[in-house]
């Protein structure tokens, strides 16, 4: 008969996939069954852009460059996948909710979601080289809005309505695959390889919904991209700062301009009955470096502190093809440098007691942002403030945590054209990990 | 902090978050003009048709009267000098088949009697005329499916000759007692439906009486009496040969399609200019001139319907839809999302229609005409009445 503890080791996927089903079940649901719609000013550029890194650092105000975690692979920093201790493994879904309000006081509200992010941490040599593979989104385009209007057909005075649908959807989606080193017991470095993928796609959508004898047409403009950039990090710690056990960490990373490859074809049609209107145009697409430093303390059992500060010059953007905000034929160029500051705490009340209650053995994650938008359409400079929020619960396998975050927050203004988003936005996470590669020893 | 403080901050966020993420509701206008996005009105341009040519294909009159496809709703007996659209007769073919209900006991009850009934619905030509008609006994079983409309088959004895007057809606036509006596059995049996064949209806040999009559297939039977019953035989399969000869041109501006003699009208437009735009609707219109038709003493009709076919690059007939004649415009109107989602892909390009044809619908058959208005080409500012379409665009984006 098989040991029991071995049965056990055996039931843990099993268990860990099934509490991962019931949790991201039912926000998978909520995000199918919802318009799956999002921001207007995802429209600019490549798309709103994603900043998840990992659940804790999401919850922390989305710091991180400068934290140290062996539980948590941290993409914002490849330094740190060198405390990688065990093999992890991490999936996230999100639901966003934002709601739209106009200089008329007019408000729309729009829900989307879907499974945000899955990583990979292999301890090569443990806390000393790690090795990281991640599937995120780099930006996602999903916005809609609608314009009514009726139509005078050539004979008969009674008009047809219709409705323009003003759809965008697509985004880039990041795969990284990379190595962190420790050098010193302080110091760690890193490197990663981040091909980006994706397709953005501006659809405009006309229905005429009284009247069967007009057909539903459908005008795409895609541009399909694809390329590949490299990423560097470093990462200091300084140990017994402040007390026995605690350390200061300062991080810094560097993502490198990309040059990305693509084509744009403007369709006309559904799925796979499309027709092609335009000859297919080949470009190329430059994406702007992404510069991180990040300042963290890691108490020695409840407290963590982290800020971030990240910078994006968006004003060198470069495209062949047409984007919101961005035309290079027309000489139209709303982007601007994107800045991103935030920080944000987690305790965890029992410390590293084992025998303290459920939720005192909980992390509770608070933190803040703000964010200079990359965009500033009608030369107004929009801004971002956001709280973010989170609880990591432990589960009966020490090296595994569900992470629940919220964020929600404020974008934009009521002035002129412009609009103010309200959002939220609510993370599942599952991180767990098994040691592998350990060879086990009698006695 | 104490973890119960931690524990209901928490559930208190979440439980908020849901309720905001649930409440979520289609996006309106809000935000158009942060999108940029600025769609331009749909707009309807009006295409006069090309080029227009007569074309022979074979016309289908037959059918079957009810249940099954293709239906033949009518039939035609008569004959009509026409110095308008041309000499026409026509004379007919009906089988029928036993009723779905019958009384209790007919089965055990002789036959008396046995009429032809029909049901006149339509008549071109002089309808207060008598006309001369003639039932013969189909010889041997036929097939109306498929056959043109000049086919014949195959006919035996004369059974009946009579005059009815063509005004009279419903035309009795007596068949011989030797005829009930021969199938009296026959018609109460299993085998009536392939033992006897159906029955010719025509004139006589020469016989121009000004008229041709045409009669409801549904509504026409045999009729079969017993001392104690009246049992209607409904037809099934009916054909109708058409004899359509020459007509004289139409003056200029007009043209006339006629039904039942295997017209078709190809038509053409030129939509170079609307190559690879977007269209939401496609409609095809096309003028009629009643007056052309009317003659005091003379009945003329418009056809009921028209089919519109696509012509395919391998030389196939595709059906792409009816239309029925709107007597408040004077016009015919096609328009659907397979005749648009036709149109569009000839925009594109990706069309295996070559050309349209239009057909008077074969049923209901009729000696019918339509006769088109194909010009002149409207002043400024007035309506095209020529065939045309209109195309409902919409802009693609800039």
């Amino acid at each position: 008969m098989r040991p029991i503890s071995n049965r056990l080791n055996y039931m843990r996927p099993i268990l860990l996939g099934a509490m991962l089903a019931l949790w991201l079940l039912p926000m998978t649901t909520m995000a199918q069954s919802s318009n799956n719609y999002g921001s207007a000013y995802s429209s600019f550029g490549l798309g709103e852009r994603v900043g998840f890194t990992s659940s804790m650092t999401d919850a922390m105000g989305g710091t991180g460059t400068g934290l140290r975690s062996p539980l948590y692979v941290n993409m914002s920093n490849p330094a740190q996948w060198s405390d990688v201790s065990f093999v992890g493994f991490s999936a996230s879904a999100e639901v966003r909710g934002t709601e739209t309000t106009d200089a008329s006081n007019a408000t729309s509200r729009a829900t989307g979601g879907g499974v945000n992010n899955l990583q990979l941490g292999i301890p090569i040599s443990s806390q000393k080289v790690g090795l990281t593979l991640a599937f995120r989104p780099y930006s996602h385009v999903d916005y809609r809005a609608i314009e009514e209007g009726a139509l005078v057909p050539d004979e008969g005075t009674t008009p047809v309505a219709y409705r323009h649908n003003f759809e965008g959807t697509g985004g880039l989606h990041q795969f990284t695959a990379g190595l962190g080193f420790r050098l010193s017991p302080g110091i760690s470095v890193g490197a990663s390889a981040d091909v980006f993928f994706g397709t953005i796609e501006y659809l405009q959508r006309t229905e005429f919904p009284d009247n069967d004898e007009y057909r539903e047409t459908r005008i795409s403009r895609s541009t399909r991209l694809s390329g590949v950039t490299g990423t560097l990090g470093a990462l200091i710690t300084k140990d017994n700062v402040f007390g026995e056990g605690d350390g200061v960490h300062f991080g810094a990373s560097l993502t490198l301009p990309a040059k990305l490859s693509g084509d744009f074809v403007e369709t006309l049609g559904v799925s796979l009955d499309r027709d092609t209107l335009t000859t297919a145009l080949d470009g190329n697409v430059t994406l702007p470096l992404i510069a991180r430093f990040g300042l963290a303390y890691t108490g020695r059992e409840h407290w963590t502190f982290a800020t971030d500060v990240q910078y994006e010059p968006w004003s060198s953007f470069e495209s062949d093809f047409a984007f919101g905000g961005y035309d290079p034929t027309s000489g139209v160029n709303s982007l601007k440098d994107r800045l991103r500051i935030g920080g944000g705490f987690q305790v965890i009340p029992a410390g590293r007691r084992r025998t303290a209650g459920y939720f005192a053995r909980t992390a509770y994650r608070l933190g803040a942002y703000t964010e200079r938008a990359f965009y500033a359409p009608f030369d107004a400079n929009l801004n971002t403030y956001a709280i973010t929020a989170g609880v990591s619960l432990p589960t009966v396998i020490p090296v595994a945590r569900f992470d629940l975050g919220l964020e929600a927050g404020m974008r934009g203004t009521t002035d002129g054209m412009l609009v103010r988003d309200l959002f939220i936005r609510g993370t599942a996470t599952i991180n767990f990990g098994e040691r592998w590669f350990i060879r086990r020893r009698l006695g | 902090m104490s973890p119960t403080v931690l524990r209901t901050c928490t559930a208190l966020a979440f439980v908020g978050a849901f309720l905001f993420l649930a409440a979520c509701q289609d996006p309106s206008g809000v935000g158009l003009g942060v999108i940029g996005e600025e769609g331009t009105d749909p707009n309807v341009s009006v295409v006069a048709v090309d080029m227009l040519e007569l074309r022979e294909q074979d016309d289908f009159t037959g059918g079957f009267a009810r249940s099954l496809s293709p239906v033949q709703s009518r039939i035609l007996v008569g004959a009509a000098t026409d110095p308008l659209l041309g000499n026409a007769s026509a004379f007919a073919y009906a089988d029928f088949i036993p009723p779905d209900v019958i009384p209790e006991g007919y089965l055990d009850r002789n036959i008396i009697s046995a009429t032809l009934r029909l049901v006149r619905n339509y008549a071109y030509g002089d309808s207060t005329v008598t006309v001369p008609l003639q039932v013969y006994q189909m010889e041997e079983a036929w097939i109306p499916i498929g056959a043109p409309s000049d086919s014949s088959f195959a006919v035996g004895d004369l059974l009946v000759e009579t005059m009815v007057t063509a005004s009279d809606s419903v035309h009795t036509l007596s068949l011989p007692s030797s005829w009930v006596s021969t199938y009296n059995e026959i018609l109460r049996s299993d085998s009536v439906a392939t033992a006897i064949d159906g029955f010719q209806v025509r004139l006589p040999d020469g016989a121009v009486p000004g008229v041709v009559m045409g009669f409801d297939t549904a509504m026409s039977s045999l009729r079969v009496l017993t001392a104690q019953d009246t049992v209607d035989y409904p037809f099934f399969e009916v054909f109708t040969h058409v004899e359509r000869e020459d007509a004289p041109p139409p003056p200029p501006n007009r043209f006339v399609l006629r039904g039942g003699v295997g017209e078709t009208l190809s038509l053409a437009f030129s939509l170079e200019d609307f190559a690879n735009l977007p269209i939401a609707n496609a409609t095809l219109r096309l003028t009629v001139d009643p007056q052309y038709l009317s003659e005091p003493g003379f009945g003329r009709s418009i056809p009921e319907s028209l089919t519109l076919y696509g012509r395919t690059t391998d030389d196939n007939r595709l059906s792409i839809m009816n239309a029925s004649f709107d007597e408040a415009t004077n016009s015919f109107a096609f328009s659907s999302a397979t005749l648009t989602a036709v149109i569009q892909e000839t925009l594109v390009g990706d069309s295996i229609i070559e050309s349209l044809e239009l057909s008077v619908t074969a049923s209901p058959a009729s000696m019918s005409a339509l006769p088109l208005i194909i010009g002149p080409e409207p002043a400024e500012g007035e309506a095209d009445t020529r065939p045309r379409f209109a195309l409902t665009i919409i802009p693609r984006p800039s």
